[in-house]
């Protein structure tokens, strides 16, 4: 048991070293750092400045209490859209990320150094995938957390906790398994990178060009997107059902991605 | 033979329509093995199937009593490996990869130790993306080492080292098979240095082995009547020497050299009608020598394949 968590341990640090050393990963948590007090505010700024009559004039001071006001009743929506254009930074990271992390290895032949080692397929696939959510998944949710809690304190727990499981890890989980299908498959970074590129851009902008999409599917395919129509929606029960029902289904589909993923993983010649 | 530390039975593997190894079957004991063949022959194959890299489409394979296909882990726990064209981390220096690699095993040596040893100490803090293809092969061959295994898999090892580099690894083979009695199986084409190094070897080609043996053995089977003659013009001597009766297997070896079989006794009568067939067309013989080379034996060989 010691042998086996030492060996998860060690890939992940070589692989912090190498795929995420600096300036990389550093760059990477800033930027979803910053971002995260970033949207979050802006967006409540952005949805104040057409809540207040352009005719009025204020006071700076009074705009600011303004706007702390408006951000404190109408936190759901600031957190929604917030999060909403997360999920557009994250689809960009993930598959970037994942590809970095397996289509490289495949492709310049690492991973047949690595498993000259003893280390099992399916440990040096837990270790690299479980890196890539802490990253990208780990570190926003963090950032997140805290920028939710300066903004609106008094949340009820159970929401926030739904947001983030629907817009940084659901869509994480899924686009990165299909990342590292697309790597294995065709053992190659450029395929990966760019198939998984479009998969997660097109799992984004899809409800957005397809409007009249079922909440239901939009909830599978882009969660956040789904929790935006919740909102908006006046916090319909319908709606919420359907959101989750999504996620679960989507959730789903990545426990069975993963499982063809690590069986490709495990039977591909290297 | 003593307790094999590989055996591999009627093993056969496919890649798409090629057929890689053809019921390869080979028993490798304790010391230095050369596994010998031409690029495309199925060795860097049955080494990747023996680390469990790839599986094979029929037959079995062992290696130090331990499974092929489901006791990977436990085997790559007691053996080394260098493949051939090998990729680190480049961003890792020599030392930090294999301090990396210990952990990994959970045990073995000093990494300044082992890069000593292979002398890459000089550039032990350097970044891997910065050292020369020699380095990293060196490097190679310390990584290998780092656990103490019972066992080295070798492919290719002297591949993009200068001539010291070349005697130094060799060298190195054998001490660490003396002093430390490690065993190591070497896939290379360097004829010369596996004579040096290796106990036995065997030839493989178009996925089957067609000779094996002792070493020594190999070479006094195959090159007892083998002669290699050098000469100015070895294109134009040898349709001459074809002719001459008890030789045969005549072969051009190099711009100034052949080699051939004869029964031809004593060994002057054989030099004496080679010196008679040169020299009506006006041909120097610089000289007729008997060959006992494990590259003549691979050749002799081969050629009957």
């Amino acid at each position: 048991m010691n042998n086996r968590l030492n060996r998860l341990k060690s890939i992940m640090v070589l692989d912090l070293s190498t795929h995420y050393s600096f300036p990389l990963a550093e760059i990477l948590v800033a930027i979803m750092m910053m971002l995260s007090f970033y949207l979050i505010y802006s967006n409540g700024a952005f949805s104040l400045y057409f809540e207040i009559p352009p005719s009025i004039p204020y006071t700076e001071s009074q705009i600011i209490v303004i706007y702390e006001q408006w951000t404190s009743s109408h936190s759901f929506r600031t957190l929604a859209s917030a999060i909403w254009d997360y999920s557009f930074i994250l689809a960009f990271f993930t598959p970037m990320l994942a590809a970095l992390s397996f289509g490289r290895d495949i492709d310049a032949g690492t991973f047949r150094t690595y498993l000259s080692y003893p280390i099992s397929r399916r440990h040096l696939f837990f270790a690299k995938e479980a890196l890539i959510l802490a990253i990208v998944s780990g570190t926003t949710s963090i950032s997140f957390l805290i920028g939710l809690l300066s903004l609106a304190p008094n949340l009820e727990v159970s929401f926030p906790l739904l947001l983030c499981l629907a817009t940084l890890w659901t869509p994480t989980l899924f686009v990165s398994l299909a990342t590292i299908l697309i790597a294995i498959t065709s053992k190659s970074l450029s395929a990966s990178l760019f198939g998984g590129g479009a998969l997660s851009f097109g799992s984004v902008i899809s409800p957005l060009i397809f409007q009249s999409m079922d909440t239901l599917l939009v909830a599978i395919i882009n969660p956040a997107s789904a929790i935006m129509r919740y909102i908006f929606d006046e916090y319909s029960v319908y709606t919420l059902q359907s959101v989750l029902a999504g996620i679960i289904i989507s959730l789903g589909i990545s426990a069975l991605l993963l499982i063809i993923t690590l069986k490709r993983f495990e039977a591909m010649e290297i | 033979m003593v307790e094999p530390i590989v055996q591999v039975e009627k093993l056969i593997k496919n890649f798409g329509t090629l057929r890689a190894l053809d019921g390869l079957s080979l028993d490798i004991g304790r010391g230095v093995f050369g596994l010998i063949g031409p690029n495309g022959a199925g060795k860097t194959t049955l080494l990747r199937i023996l680390l469990g890299l790839i599986q094979g489409d029929g037959g079995t394979a062992e290696v130090l009593g331990l499974d092929v296909q489901n006791e990977s882990i436990q085997i790559r726990e007691r053996v080394g490996v260098l493949h051939e064209r090998p990729t680190y981390p480049k961003g890792l220096t020599p030392v930090g990869f294999l301090h990396w690699v210990r952990s990994t095993y959970g045990k073995g040596s000093d990494p300044e130790e082992i890069l000593k040893l292979v002398g890459l100490s000089s550039a032990a803090h350097r970044k891997i993306g910065n050292l020369s293809a020699g380095m990293t092969q060196r490097l190679g061959i310390a990584q290998a080492l780092v656990s103490q295994p019972e066992l080295v898999f070798l492919d290719e090892p002297t591949s993009n080292l200068d001539v010291v580099g070349k005697e130094e690894v060799t060298q190195l083979i054998i001490n660490l098979h003396d002093e430390l009695g490690v065993s190591f199986v070497v896939a290379s084409h360097v004829l010369s240095e596996l004579e040096r190094i290796c106990d036995s070897v065997a030839f493989i080609c178009d996925g089957v082995i067609v000779e094996k043996g002792k070493t020594l053995d190999l070479i006094r089977r195959y090159t007892t009547n083998r002669y290699r003659v050098t000469t100015n013009e070895p294109r134009q001597l040898a349709p001459l020497l074809e002719k001459i009766p008890g030789v045969a297997s005549v072969r051009v070896t190099g711009i100034n050299s052949l080699t051939l079989s004869s029964n031809l006794e004593p060994s002057s009568k054989l030099e004496h009608e080679i010196q008679d067939a040169a020299l009506h067309r006006g041909i120097r013989v610089l000289a007729v020598f008997k060959t006992s080379t494990l590259e003549d034996t691979y050749l002799v060989v081969m050629s009957n394949e």
